[in-house]
């Protein structure tokens, strides 16, 4: 990992803290691309036919902000969780921008709490489930905000938790692999 | 940070899932699941006797639904900031039937006969719910 700070190098700076700063906005760019594509993916696997729980998804873009918290920075997951929202949105219509960000933030924030002290409290199982109910949260959160209503919030938020908790699952377990195998990126 | 070797490194050993989890985790799924378990009885629990349906948007009931109507095979139009609805009633009970919102989540919700269920359409911030009363217990948490 190549620093934590988002600064862009001089040109009076080290030759290899230039292209550790190139290596990083590479992989940056590379995880928002990948982001992308989960999103999208994500929308023809038929998960209601398993749970019939309205609008749920697997959520397989947060294999790719673990990722990001695990082995870059919060600012580079932040940032790849931003410009993946926005350009997911340009896709699939922005309606669903103003959830996606909210939900995303909420469990942004909650993963990188639980990540610090390097896997000793939580692993990366627990991190992912935490971060899928903190996305739901996030999501109902902001529907009670549009819609001015908390029914949402009693009526349909229990069985997304619930359901948050089975897709953290196997979203973590594709990212374990991952973290093992790419330790510096 | 190093250049990396261009020498094939072995994969690590996988590791059993056991091994993986830590004490934590439990937490996680102790504090998710309690969660939803108060949410869910905070409104579940009281059994409403059904008064009718109520259609909001933004706070503001736009037409309530009597217990005759839900009885009453129907269809009603809707329309909600550029989208159009149709609401189907009957057998006690109500539900969006056809939309042209972009995610289908109020269709795909189905039928709801009983407080405290609800239907949302967030793209159109239209929310349809189930009304009811229990002995003065406000089960529309409002």
């Amino acid at each position: 990992m190549s620093g934590r700070t988002f600064r862009p190098p001089s040109v009076t700076d080290h030759p290899h803290a230039v292209s550790a700063y190139v290596r990083r906005l590479v992989a940056d760019g590379i995880l928002v691309s990948l982001a992308v594509v989960l999103s999208i993916v994500e929308r023809w696997i038929p998960l209601n036919f398993l749970i019939p729980v309205p609008g749920i998804k697997l959520g397989l873009a947060n294999i790719v902000t673990l990722f990001a918290l695990y082995r870059l920075a919060f600012v580079d997951a932040a940032a790849i969780l931003v410009v993946r929202c926005v350009l997911t949105s340009l896709f699939l219509g922005p309606a669903s921008l103003v959830f996606s960000l909210f939900g995303g933030t909420c469990a942004l924030l909650v993963m990188a709490l639980l990540r610090r002290g390097d896997g000793r409290a939580f692993s990366v199982y627990g991190v992912s489930m935490a971060g899928a109910a903190a996305h739901n949260i996030g999501q109902v959160a902001a529907a009670c905000l549009i819609l001015q209503d908390l029914s949402l919030a009693t009526s349909y938020l229990p069985m997304l938790l619930l359901v948050g908790l089975l897709t953290g699952i196997p979203t973590a377990a594709a990212a374990v692999p991952v973290l093992r195998r790419l330790k510096k990126i | 940070m190093s250049a990396t070797s261009t020498a094939r490194r072995k994969a690590p050993q996988e590791q059993s899932l056991w091994k993986t989890l830590r004490p934590g985790d439990v937490v996680v799924v102790v504090a998710v699941v309690a969660l939803a378990v108060v949410l869910w009885s905070g409104s579940h629990l009281s059994a409403a006797k059904v008064t009718g349906a109520e259609l909001v948007r933004d706070g503001t009931v736009l037409r309530t639904f009597t217990v005759q109507e839900l009885d009453t095979d129907a269809n009603y139009a809707f329309e909600s900031l550029g989208y159009h609805y149709t609401i189907r009633t009957g057998g006690g009970r109500i539900r969006f039937a056809a939309a042209d919102c972009p995610d289908k989540v109020c269709v795909q919700t189905g039928w709801i006969d009983r407080p405290p269920q609800v239907a949302a359409c967030v793209p159109g911030h239209l929310l349809l719910r189930m009304t009811g009363n229990s002995d003065g217990v406000d089960v529309n948490n409002r």
